[in-house]
């Protein structure tokens, strides 16, 4: 975990840092996405699709895999007109539960901002993950 | 005086025959020296070949001690594996529970970052903590995996060394038979060699080196008695010897009767 200074908390973005098990690229998810990490979860690919399935907290939940092969997901909540960058504004209204896999997670806690879409994880600067628009690809 | 004369005379006469006697057994003395010489050769070979066929049953005895001392070893080695397996297997559920406590500090970060700070600051600062002490878990997990396969590496080299050392015994074994096998061919072909030296000289080992020992003693009987027929003096100590030297005299006498 990345700690600022405790008066610096304006230069600070909050959430997990995650590596693709696939191409070992480093992204950052915010905390207001990001709820929990499970594991051992199993996802049931779904024809025809880049999705899976997996029942976590006995709730059916949509997975989008980024990467290979992993352990761990990342269930997030995400809602409508989601914004980019490493604090996306939060939103009243309904929320969708999704999860991410085929990551694996570096890091959670506080982190320095850099930018809007980077914050700083062991001196280098890693780019926030833009769900929405991944989302958008997929469909 | 009468008695030294007489002795003095019975000694020369005694010495003069032995002379004679020596010098006639002259041939047939060297020859059962030679057949004592060759008998008593005879006998040292035997002793040498029972002494190396004794020699290499006890290398043979020590050859198979050896071998059942490396199949000790194979034995140990193979536990040796099975307890590595069970090692490295006791690791999995290590690292399996450490990766839960990772997971469980990476929520309790997540919380603690939804709470921000300096609510949630207590939070992250012990899941972070916590993290860092699981990373340093399951590197120690990792070396020590890292280790058991080092040892698994070794012991595999061990075992080939093994192996290897277990076929250089069977051939020491293999070796050693043919070697105990050629000791008692030789042994046969010595026993046999002594039957043919008896057949061909035509003498009873025993009687020649009977023969050999009379000749070696009736050659320092006349060394010591042509010494003492030098000196004059010496007539009166003679005495006692006249009845030996008068019976060693009828022997002599029915010996050389009996060669010629």
């Amino acid at each position: 975990m990345e700690r600022a200074d405790a008066d610096d908390t304006r230069g600070k973005a909050y959430g997990l840092v995650l590596e693709d098990t696939r191409t070992k690229q480093s992204a950052f998810l915010s905390a207001r996405i990001a709820q929990r990490v499970v594991r051992d979860a199993n996802v049931s690919a779904l024809p025809n699709s880049r999705l899976g399935m997996a029942l976590i907290g006995g709730q059916v939940i949509p997975v989008v895999m980024l990467g290979g092969a992993s352990t761990e997901l990342i269930v997030c909540e995400l809602w409508e007109n989601l914004t980019s960058g490493v604090e996306p504004a939060p939103a009243d209204g309904p929320t969708e539960t999704i999860a991410v896999g085929g990551v694996k997670v570096l890091a959670s806690g506080a982190f320095h901002r850099l930018d809007a879409a980077h914050v700083e994880f062991q001196g280098e600067s890693v780019e926030a993950l833009d769900l929405a628009e991944l989302l958008d690809a997929m469909e | 005086m009468f008695k030294a004369q007489r002795g003095a005379a019975l000694v020369d006469g005694l010495v003069s025959w032995v002379a004679t006697a020596s010098r006639r057994r002259e041939s047939k003395k060297s020859s059962a020296i030679d057949d004592a010489q060759l008998f008593e050769q005879h006998d040292a070979l035997v002793q040498s070949s029972s002494r190396t066929l004794s020699l290499l049953g006890g290398v043979g005895a020590k050859a198979t001690q050896q071998r059942s001392a490396l199949d000790g070893v194979r034995q140990h080695l193979h536990r040796t594996h099975e307890r590595l397996r069970e090692l490295k297997a006791s690791a999995a559920p290590i690292r399996d529970a450490l990766e839960r406590i990772k997971l469980i500090a990476f929520n309790a970060g997540l919380e603690g970052a939804r709470l921000g700070e300096p609510a949630g600051t207590p939070l992250l600062l012990v899941a972070e903590e916590v993290r860092a002490l699981v990373e340093r878990g399951l590197e120690a997990t990792e070396s020590y995996g890292a280790q058991i396969g080092q040892l698994n590496s070794e012991r595999e080299d061990a075992l080939s060394d093994l192996e290897q050392a277990q076929a250089h015994a069977q051939d020491i074994a293999n070796e050693l038979l043919s070697a105990q096998a050629a000791g008692r061919k030789m042994n046969d072909d010595v026993q046999e060699l002594g039957r043919s030296v008896q057949k061909v000289t035509g003498t009873d080992p025993e009687l020649a080196k009977h023969i050999a020992e009379a000749a070696r003693h009736a050659e320092g009987l006349l060394s010591s008695l042509t010494q003492l027929t030098s000196k004059s003096s010496a007539a009166g100590a003679l005495e006692p010897l006249l009845p030996a030297i008068s019976e060693l005299k009828n022997v002599l006498r029915g010996l050389s009767r009996s060669d010629s």
